[in-house]
């Protein structure tokens, strides 16, 4: 199994690199390392100048890292997220519509292998962007921003990855329990929001993974953070890979 | 000889409606087997049931001597439509195909020369297959099938969506193949099957209502006919009228051509020729026309339909 999980896991990254699923991430996600440091420092003076030129009194403080720290987490969690879903829901449901699923399942390979791989290879291509970007964001933040906390800021960064896993795991599980990417992509889409919302709030919203973003900046600045977050993520993690697995071994091509 | 597949009592279930009604049949080891039926007859779904990409509701099957999930390994599948990722190369596939198999290295690079040659897409081998023909395709589709030497091929129509060439072609392939593996392929192209299969079966709305070796079902149930063709339409329609008349039952093959069951033919010879040339009917010409599968299949498919 292990030596199919390679041969997959092989297959798997190739076409990313192919299709430019790889690539198309990598970019996006040093865009966003290297625009929120830069937005952040230079925000006060984009104030300044369009206040200047409207006639307007602006009062502006000072750029710290943190409003770096805050760019960059809403640039992943928010956009990052729908490129994430964007990305993924095809994995499963779009070999489903393409008649490609039934080339493995006619294979003497276990399902869990070729779920497996497909997850393993998406969470490769977004933690290597996420790489990408944090070393980037931390150089840029680290020259314009004396003081800034490059290791709990790359430690950090280990929430955004947790983060962002879940929502990898959570399109490719919908991929594989639907029969089209876009059906996979709208409803990964409401399960995101669901779980915005319900983070939102108080109480059972403590344990929404989207409280991830938050907790990443408590952490950057030095705070201690709330485990609820992480604990949800690893059920959402199991629960979903569970019924993916179980709907793919059940799933039949169609007449 | 020994059977290589075993179907026994497998009923398949869509919605309440039955696709497959308690099919049994089997297939020695060595033929090359033609599934007939008409459209949305169950060819399809009894293959799947074999690939292993579907469950049937009811019965089993065996191949190789192995039951359900065990069989997968012995067989080798190509689907209706085959569609393969569009940005491996031929050989790509080919060779990812192998290694899911468990084959070595070693293996998969000779085997896919072998068959590389075999199916005559050497020269496409190193493009991507999104570029390919649809009867490249089709090609590269029996060699991913045939690629770990299966006991069992399991061809799904497999020169439907072909042109006069391609269909050629491949059966020819087809007819190569049958030195290697058992051929289990359904089609309703029965001028194909009849070309390159030993055993058939006929299956019409879930059920198998003929099988059989192809040459003692041409001699017990066809019927040979003979041909005339007359030098204008309007000459054979007088001919079909008269042989009515005569309560001699003919059936207009063309606008030109009037087919008679060459029993009737051979009894009704002299009335015939005098009708001819009692009425200055011109024929152009006369023939004997073999007993085809087409007859077995109209034949059995409008009794079905009637009964």
């Amino acid at each position: 199994m292990h030596n199919q999980i390679s041969i997959l896991l092989s297959k798997e990254m190739t076409e990313g690199f192919r299709t430019h699923r790889f690539l198309i991430w990598t970019i996006i996600c040093g865009f966003f390392g290297i625009l929120s440091p830069l937005s952040a420092y230079y925000m006060s003076d984009i104030l300044a100048l369009i206040g200047s030129t409207q006639s307007v009194q602006l009062t502006i403080t000072a750029p710290t890292y943190r409003d770096a720290v805050d760019q960059y987490v809403k640039n992943f969690t928010q956009l990052g997220s729908i490129l994430v879903i964007f990305l993924a829901m095809g994995s499963v449901a779009g070999e489903k519509v393409d008649g490609l699923l039934q080339l493995l399942v006619v294979r003497p390979i276990p399902c869990r292998s070729i779920l497996c791989s497909k997850i393993l290879a998406m969470v490769f291509t977004v933690c290597s962007g996420l790489g990408v970007a944090v070393i980037l964001s931390s150089l840029y933040a680290w020259y314009l921003f004396p003081g800034f906390p490059v290791i709990p800021f790359v430690k950090s960064n280990l929430l955004l990855m947790l983060y962002l896993v879940v929502i990898t795991v959570m399109t490719i599980s919908v991929s594989a329990m639907v029969e089209k990417p876009v059906v996979a992509g709208l409803c990964s889409m409401g399960l995101w929001l669901l779980f915005s919302m319900s983070g939102s709030l108080g109480g059972f919203g403590e344990y929404s993974f989207t409280r991830l973003g938050s907790e990443m900046i408590r952490l950057t600045q030095g705070f201690s953070i709330s485990l609820k977050p992480i604990v949800s993520s690893l059920v959402i993690l199991i629960g979903g890979s569970g019924g993916a697995l179980i709907s793919l071994n059940r799933w039949e091509p169609s007449q | 000889m020994m059977a290589m597949i075993e179907v026994q009592h497998i009923t398949r279930r869509y919605h309440e409606v039955d696709a497959l009604k308690g099919i049994s049949l089997s297939v020695r080891q060595g033929a090359v087997f033609g599934f007939l039926g008409p459209n949305g007859a169950g060819k399809t779904t009894l293959i799947k049931i074999l690939a292993g990409l579907i469950k049937p509701t009811l019965g089993s099957f065996r191949i190789n001597g192995v039951t359900n999930a065990a069989t997968k390994k012995y067989v080798g599948y190509l689907a209706q439509h085959p569609s393969f990722y569009p940005w491996m190369t031929g050989r790509e596939l080919l060779r990812f195909s192998g290694e899911l198999y468990g084959m070595s290295s070693t293996e998969i690079g000779q085997r896919i020369l072998e068959l590389l040659e075999l199916c005559g897409i050497q020269h496409a081998a190193d493009r991507r297959i999104g570029g390919y023909s649809g009867g490249m395709v089709q090609r590269l589709g029996i060699a991913q099938a045939i690629l770990h030497r299966p006991r069992v091929t399991l061809l799904d129509e497999p020169v439907s969506a072909l042109d006069p060439v391609g269909r050629k072609e491949v059966l020819e392939l087809i007819t190569r193949l049958r030195e290697e593996t058992t051929i289990f392929m359904s089609s309703h192209i029965l001028e194909d099957v009849q070309r390159v299969c030993d055993e058939v079966a006929i299956v019409s709305h879930g059920s198998i209502i003929l099988h059989g070796e192809v040459k003692p079902l041409l001699q017990s149930h066809a019927r040979p006919r003979m041909s005339l063709e007359f030098a204008t339409s309007t000459d054979a329609r007088a001919f079909l009228a008269l042989m009515a008349s005569q309560s001699v039952v003919g059936a207009a093959e063309s606008d030109f051509r009037v087919a008679i069951a060459e029993d009737d033919y051979r009894t009704s010879y002299p009335n015939i020729m005098r009708m001819l040339a009692e009425h200055d009917l011109r024929v152009v010409s006369i023939g004997r026309q073999s007993a085809t599968l087409e007859d077995v299949f109209m034949h059995h498919i409008e009794e079905r339909n009637h009964a």
